[in-house]
């Protein structure tokens, strides 16, 4: 039977998709009346910030598939016991287990927001997101292979793998010392605290609705800010020449600071960055390490997700210890390696 | 105002993106985004995608709650990527981006550096690029004075090439564009002819030793159609 809501409905959803289409059509026409899709600019815009997404996206997708098995087939008990645990014991456990977890860092965000709010203790939660795009097997492996020919790789390799670590230790122990409230934030523009439409998760639902539930919240909620993320560092690549930071590569402390800045700027994914790192050839291998560490744990698309998931002085805190440790871990490296 | 329910909103917007990566793949235009190595990563999301619509489809009946203004907003950031290639269809990175993506002045073969490559690959431009670091590289890889090398890239960026030469570039990706690396090689053309930046070219020549550099002595040049696979 058609209810007279259904009747009224479907002309708003013609007008609305009419108007969308039209809105559509005329950006498209404006954009060749003006000649701006022939420009390279924009075009490199365009490529950078699909690539991006493409990429990205289903590894977010990853995360919040892991996020919602843990929020619904790990049973409550498993996370007392895990919550009983010395933090001591918890944190440097929780960053070696980013070895078991090889995803780029858009997918351990999520899985690292719903282990703290099961119970895990915030500090290991933190770490773990913090090692795993750095500490897992690929993006080790994909450091030795683009610096092998070098004959550099076991030294890069230990140096990401310890800096990262350290970085991932300190972080998380700095950071997650407050409780678990006062480091999330919660979702206040949909149903639950956690985002999670309970609507079709009612008591007696079946354990796949609800994992359903959970994935598609996790998805939709961290996907926005990596997209977002993702445009803005299409749009600076696209505008900013990489060679503005080359006159940096003299100096130990500001090669540094300009390749971390880099790394910030391209949010690349952390499998990949090594053979970018590797070009920068003019740069002391102390800052490429920079860049190398710098990038997983903050960068645009991770600064939106991190904004999502976090309370802001959060994110500030990671910047604030990040950015120093990174760069003495890295002046560091330079001296050993010298 | 009655607004759709969230499921139906994720469950499309799961299926449009599945179906977005199912095109990329099935039309070849997924080379203009993704490396050769990470092609996985599209079809994995592509297949994981529609797995995830499909759960969400199953949600509709049993779910009640409807997309407010705010939430619709923030789903509307993924169609951007989709909107971006309705507008600008065809992208691809040229001579500008090359420029843009060179972390030293010169977009230069010389000025950069190249893994190793492995044994009995064809010379390309990275091996071209290592080689020319040095001449103990170039031994190396067996690139001598003369090496026979056909060549095809896009006409980049270049201020200090003399008459009748240019560079000749192309893009090496690793996982996708953002990540993508420009290498370039000078071409000494045997008749000089001012080629237009972007356009893409086949060189035939042989390498020698210029000012410290390999540089493609050409002996044929053609235009050629972009390849499908635009990077290396």
């Amino acid at each position: 039977m058609i209810t007279a809501e259904a009747l009224t409905l479907r002309p708003r959803i013609s007008l609305r998709w009419g108007i969308s289409i039209a809105t559509l059509a005329a950006l498209i026409v404006l954009v060749r009346l003006l000649g701006l899709e022939q420009q390279q600019s924009i075009q490199m815009f365009a490529v950078v910030f699909t690539a991006i997404a493409v990429e990205a996206l289903p590894f977010v997708l990853l995360g919040a598939i892991v996020a919602a098995l843990l929020e619904v087939y790990v049973p409550e008990r498993v996370y007392a016991r895990v919550a009983r645990l010395p933090v001591g014991l918890q944190l440097p456990a929780a960053a070696l287990g980013g070895f078991a977890f090889p995803v780029c860092e858009c997918g351990s965000v999520p899985v690292a927001r719903r282990l703290i709010a099961r119970g895990m203790h915030p500090s290991a939660g933190v770490a773990f997101m913090i090692a795993s795009p750095i500490f897992n097997p690929i993006v080790l492996g994909s450091t030795w292979i683009a610096y092998s020919a070098r004959g550099l790789g076991v030294e890069m390799v230990a140096g990401r793998a310890a800096l990262g670590l350290l970085l991932a230790l300190m972080v998380g122990w700095a950071i997650g010392a407050e409780g678990a409230h006062d480091l999330l934030r919660s979702r206040s523009d949909q149903a639950g605290d956690d985002g999670v439409d309970r609507s079709c998760c009612a008591a007696g639902v079946s354990k796949w609705r609800a994992f359903g539930a959970h994935l598609s919240a996790d998805f939709f909620y961290m996907g926005r800010f990596l997209i977002l993320g993702a445009g803005i560092a299409a749009a600076l690549q696209a505008s900013v020449p990489q060679n503005l930071v080359a006159g940096a590569a003299s100096s130990p402390v500001f090669a540094s600071l300009a390749l971390m800045a880099v790394a910030f700027v391209s949010s690349l994914c952390s499998e990949a960055d090594a053979f970018v790192a590797v070009s920068f050839t003019a740069f002391p291998l102390g800052s490429q390490l920079a860049f190398l560490v710098f990038g997983p744990v903050l960068d645009f698309k991770l600064f939106f997700m991190y904004g999502a998931t976090f309370e802001r002085k959060v994110v500030v805190g990671l910047a604030a210890i990040a950015i120093p440790f990174t760069l003495v871990g890295a002046l560091w490296f330079e001296v050993v390696l010298s | 105002m009655i607004r759709p329910k969230v499921v139906t909103v994720h469950a499309s917007l799961l299926l449009l993106w599945a179906g977005f990566m199912a095109w990329l793949i099935i039309s070849g235009e997924v080379y203009q985004f993704i490396g050769p190595r990470t092609l996985w990563v599209v079809l994995f999301g592509a297949v994981a995608l529609t797995l995830a619509g499909f759960s969400q489809v199953a949600l509709i009946n049993s779910s009640q709650r409807r997309v407010s203004a705010k939430e619709l907003g923030g789903l509307a950031a993924f169609l951007a990527p989709v909107v971006v290639l309705v507008v600008i269809p065809g992208a691809g990175l040229g001579s500008q981006a090359a420029a843009r993506k060179a972390s030293g002045g010169q977009v230069s073969a010389a000025g950069r550096f190249a893994p190793m490559p492995r044994p009995g690959v064809e010379v390309s431009f990275p091996e071209i690029a290592y080689a020319s670091n040095s001449e103990a590289n170039a031994a190396r890889v067996g690139i001598a004075d003369g090496y026979p090398v056909k060549l095809v890239g896009f006409v980049g960026q270049s201020e200090e090439i003399p008459d009748g030469g240019f560079v000749l570039t192309r893009f090496a990706t690793f996982c996708c564009a953002a990540d993508a690396i420009p290498y370039s090689v000078t071409v000494d053309a045997p008749t000089p002819e001012d080629y237009p930046e972007d356009t893409w070219l086949a060189v035939s020549g042989s390498l020698v030793w210029q000012n410290g550099e390999l540089v493609l002595l050409a002996e044929d040049i053609e235009e050629v159609e972009e390849p499908k696979n635009p990077y290396i």
